[in-house]
């Protein structure tokens, strides 16, 4: 437990000193949220308003975590080997599963942060959402399975990119393009017929859906099937797995 | 009893023996230093002996354990800095504790005492970016002073740092260490080498002659060197210079050069005589006192401080 602690300590206080992280993940959301709710909803009907200004907290709470998971992390981990942390913490008894936890369970902390940020601006704006305990319930554990499967892609992305202006790029280049094409920004009812399918079976835009069902009772495709919500399972633990297992083996093995 | 035993160990790199059937024993509460220039392999040779890689054959004994079973016994001190410059100092220690699996409330204490002992109570709660590059280094070596080490790694552990920073630096290590601790100095500064009681010189992969300072230099048959501080350097002032050197040797410096001659006392104005009839200018001569650096000059023919190709 120490090594975890220790590593969650530290990835908890790099986040919340580095200004980039902190405006990437919470400024920025924060951003596109007062622009879709003053801007894009004009016209829309009063009936609607609420549950669409929901809907928009939604997709920049999906934002939020992806950056967080994906490039943040990304970022620390390149930024740690830069230094030569890895080199250090392998002459010392530290197990890099441990080390990992930790990280990941600071992505979990600055995210939940973020997220409860976002809810209150989008609140307080107006946005309203329609829900039972047991919705609330699967939402949430919805949305920790999109901060672990980020978090997966941002640990792959940290692992197999050396530079650190590499990987930041990278991952953000991830985030926001998967975002774009996937129907984070927008509906996916505006999305060509094939970029509907990467929807489906990309995990952050489908956990997006599944939690924007739940919450809003928004269904834009058949998101709440078994079919769709076991394949977003199995896929957001095989990017959670392959990012622990790529980080404990090569990042710190590499030589 | 040896703390270090190093038996046959050999590591290559593409085919590259970058440690060569290598053999070394340090004992207890020795301080070795192993110094040779850039690349010749005696980063690669601490970094097995702490386990962070590994050798191709031969065996590594750490008080009879195989390094990677005797990782809470060693403190391995990177040449690069590694301290999260956005944490404070403090933050940046207890980190180090907790990775050695101190629980909360027992890192405190242990973090305080550290504190302490590299004289940095008064910055502790400052961020490490706000720190000079002296104050960074000590921090560092805190993170290898937790209780329990016995074997403390320091990899070129004052580049970077000036003159007045690096005796500190050896200050320090002299209050700290005691006679059951070990200390694996790696550099490549003859004056840093001078403080280990053992120095082996590396080369090519191999330890190439070993002694204490003063054996190695008293060994050397080197009794007086020239320093020459010229106002160009080039191939024509080498060749004046050669003429003077014994053996033909000329080191090159900074500044100048230095040749190796025993005699001094008609050879200085016989050797400004020379340059100045050819139209240079010398702008400082005298003979010095030969270091651990000339020594291994005068051994292999290399600097110890310039870039291997």
């Amino acid at each position: 437990m120490n090594q975890i602690s220790a590593s969650l300590v530290k990835g908890i206080k790099d986040n919340l000193m580095s200004k980039s992280a902190l405006f990437w993940v919470i400024a920025w959301p924060v951003l596109w949220l007062l622009l879709g709710v003053f801007v894009f909803l004009r016209g829309v009907p009063e009936e609607y308003l609420g549950l669409a200004k929901g809907q928009i907290t939604i997709s920049m709470i999906t934002f939020s975590f992806m950056i967080s998971g994906m490039t943040s992390l990304a970022a620390t981990i390149s930024e740690d080997r830069y230094k030569g942390l890895f080199y250090k913490l392998k002459s010392m008894p530290v197990q890099p599963w441990k080390e990992s936890i930790g990280r990941i369970l600071a992505v979990l902390f600055f995210s939940i942060m973020s997220i409860i940020i976002i809810l209150i601006v989008g609140m307080s704006l107006g946005a309203r959402f329609s829900f039972s305990t047991a919705d609330l319930f699967k939402s949430i554990c919805f949305l920790v399975l999109g901060i672990l499967s980020s978090a997966g892609v941002g640990l792959i992305i940290g692992s197999l990119i050396k530079s650190v202006q590499g990987a930041i790029m990278t991952a953000t280049g991830v985030a926001v393009i998967t975002s774009a094409i996937s129907g984070v920004f927008f509906d996916y009812s505006m999305l060509p017929k094939v970029l509907q399918t990467f929807a489906r079976y990309w995990p952050m835009s489908s956990i997006n859906n599944i939690i924007a069902y739940y919450l809003t009772g928004n269904e834009v495709y058949d998101t709440t099937s078994p079919l769709n919500l076991s394949l977003t399972i199995i896929i957001s633990l095989i990017f959670f797995a392959a990012g622990l297992i790529i980080y404990t083996k090569y990042c710190w093995k590499n030589e | 009893m040896d703390s270090i035993v190093i038996k046959n160990v050999t590591k290559e790199y593409s085919g590259k023996k970058v440690v060569d059937n290598l053999n070394l024993n340090i004992k207890e509460g020795e301080f070795y230093c192993l110094m040779g220039p850039n690349g010749s392999g005696k980063t690669t040779l601490s970094s097995i002996i702490a386990s962070i890689r590994t050798q191709n054959s031969g065996t590594v004994e750490i008080y009879g354990k195989n390094p990677s079973k005797a990782k809470d016994m060693i403190g391995y001190l990177p040449q690069e800095n590694f301290s999260d410059s956005s944490l404070t100092g403090r933050e940046n220690l207890t980190y180090f504790a907790r990775m050695l699996r101190y629980k909360r409330k027992e890192a405190s204490p242990v973090v305080n005492d550290l504190i302490n002992k590299i004289g940095l109570a008064e910055d502790a709660d400052k961020r490490v970016s706000k720190y000079s590059g002296g104050m960074r280094k000590r921090l560092e070596l805190a993170t290898i002073l937790f209780p329990g080490t016995k074997i403390l790694i320091l990899d070129e552990p004052t580049t970077g740092l000036d003159p007045s920073a690096r005796r500190n630096f050896f200050g320090l290590i002299d209050i700290i260490k005691d006679e059951t601790t070990t200390i694996i100095l790696i550099s490549h500064i003859g004056s840093d080498a001078e403080n280990a009681s053992r120095v082996g010189f590396m080369d090519d992969g191999k330890i190439i002659a070993e002694g204490t300072p003063d054996d190695l230099k008293n060994n050397s048959d080197l009794k007086t060197i020239i320093n020459i501080e010229t106002s160009i350097k080039n191939e024509k002032i080498m060749e004046i210079l050669k003429g003077f050197s014994k053996g033909g040797k000329l080191h090159e410096t900074e500044k100048g050069y230095k040749i190796y001659n025993n005699e001094t006392e008609g050879i200085i104005p016989k050797i400004v005589k020379a340059v100045e009839e050819k139209g240079y200018k010398i702008i400082q001569i005298g003979s010095i006192i030969p270091s651990l650096e000339d020594v291994f000059f005068k051994l292999t023919g290399k600097s110890v401080r310039e870039e291997k190709e």
